[in-house]
């Protein structure tokens, strides 16, 4: 959600700090280095302890506010490049300012990976997901080093450490992968279960109707949708499945229940991006629509503004609810609460901005109305 | 703004509720698993579901 009545602010549910502004791999679809956006460029290259420390003041301020735990995500660039004591030292300081019972996660492609890094994620209970696309000739075709050269193998290495640790129940948070349409769904699915990852989550690729996503040839076109659809006919009969967040999703939707992620349905969701220098920012996946699209006109900083100023702001409500999409295809839609209009970068279009159903609009109908006609058959098993 | 095509017909009601069901018949584990889930949080026993961001899989 959320719009709470009872302080009229929107209650955050994760904050998703950018603790590295830079990262030791170029991948070709990063919406960060790839996509037009530079703001990387005049960022800290890494959230310095003082920027950390009034991070946690304020969060610890906003924390008496709102008497609700939320997530702490750590995020970049690639965070691992802080090494062992930084990180260390930052995690420790956010821990000892947010309630106990506050989940802290980090996102990393794995490659820096280390023993060390993995004692430092164990004794201050951060989990980790691992970034991978599929098998070598997947993964190598748009993870590359900044020379080119594939990095599978230097990940590979990296979830091995991460699954072969003492505590890798708890550390092992699970794989996060962007969608190749032209990959074989089973042999990605099929892949996917040898490393042993607790869950999966699969993304469209960015971008808009003005800057069509990779593999995706039209507006219509229902590449990704397909590939979705493949992917659903073997997870519903895998006798041992994995868990697939998006699927997942779809079908708690359809059975009238929520989405945990956004995306689809209608879900809001209250997250608050940190950016290494201490600035407020946007869901950072808009960088993909136009350069500074993440930004707000206001300057917020941790060094200078209270979160919950931010948090009852006029703009920040008014971002909150661009989650929800405002175009009259998507108001009319008959999915309209299974697909919510998609992810909110995937409306952009230079002249008309967002308002407009999701690029990915013929994949998500094509997909929701599959898993739909697969529900309705298998209820009638039962 | 930009016009979709009218979408394919679907076989069921989107705002159908799912009749009361007997998991173990089935033959989808997942569907199965969700189901119960689901069940559970309405009961009150797992409704601590994660928020997460779309970049991060926080997977419990």
């Amino acid at each position: 959600m959320i719009w709470a009545a009872r302080w009229g602010v929107v209650e955050l549910d994760t904050v998703l700090i950018k603790i590295a502004s830079r990262c030791n791999i170029d991948c070709h679809y990063c919406y960060v280095y790839n996509m037009g956006d530079t703001g990387w460029a005049s960022m800290p290259k890494q959230m310095s302890h003082e920027t950390t420390i009034a991070l946690a003041t304020a969060l610890k301020d906003l924390y008496r506010t709102q008497k609700r735990p939320f997530a702490v995500v750590l995020h970049g660039g690639e965070p691992l490049l802080l090494g062992p004591a930084k990180l260390k030292r930052l995690i420790t300081t956010l821990h000892d300012a947010l309630p106990p019972e506050t989940a802290f996660s980090l996102q990393t492609n794995g490659i820096l990976i280390t023993e060390e890094i993995l004692h430092v994620c164990s004794e201050t209970r951060t989990t980790l997901s691992v970034s991978i696309d599929g098998p070598r000739h997947i993964h190598d075709r748009s993870r590359v080093g900044h020379r080119g050269q594939g990095t599978y193998d230097k990940v590979m290495q990296g979830i091995e450490l991460l699954r072969n640790h003492r505590d890798a129940d708890f550390l092992y948070s699970g794989l996060l992968a962007v969608i190749d349409p032209d990959s074989d769904p089973s042999e990605v699915y099929s892949f996917f279960k040898t490393l042993g990852p607790p869950g999966v989550d699969f993304l469209y690729r960015d971008g808009n109707h003005t800057r069509l996503p990779a593999g995706k040839t039209s507006f219509q076109s229902t590449e990704y949708g397909e590939w979705f659809v493949r992917l659903l006919d073997i997870y519903l009969y895998d006798p041992h499945p994995l868990r697939i967040r998006f699927l997942d999703d779809l079908m708690r939707i359809i059975l009238g229940g929520t989405a945990t992620k956004d995306g689809v349905g209608l879900t809001d969701f209250g997250v608050l991006i940190v950016d290494t220098d201490g600035s407020i920012a946007k869901n950072d996946t808009l960088k993909s629509a136009f350069d500074g699209a993440d930004r707000f006109m206001q300057k917020w900083s941790v060094h200078t503004h209270r979160l919950e100023e931010v948090l009852t702001s006029t703009e920040f409500a008014e971002y909150h609810a661009s989650q929800r999409p405002t175009s009259r295809v998507c108001h009319a839609c008959p999915e309209f609460k299974v697909c919510g209009g998609g992810m909110t970068l995937h409306r952009w279009q230079d002249e008309s901005g967002f308002d407009n159903p999701s690029v990915y609009c013929s994949d998500q109908i094509l997909l929701i109305r599959s898993v739909r006609n697969q529900i309705t058959a298998l209820r009638k098993c039962a | 703004m930009i016009k979709t095509s009218e979408p394919p017909g679907v076989e069921s009601d989107p705002t159908e509720k799912p009749p009361e069901l007997d998991v173990s018949k089935i033959p989808s584990p997942v569907l199965a698993r969700l189901i119960e889930e689901m069940r559970n949080e309405e009961i009150g026993t797992a409704h601590m579901y994660n928020r997460f961001h779309n970049r991060h899989n926080r997977s419990r």
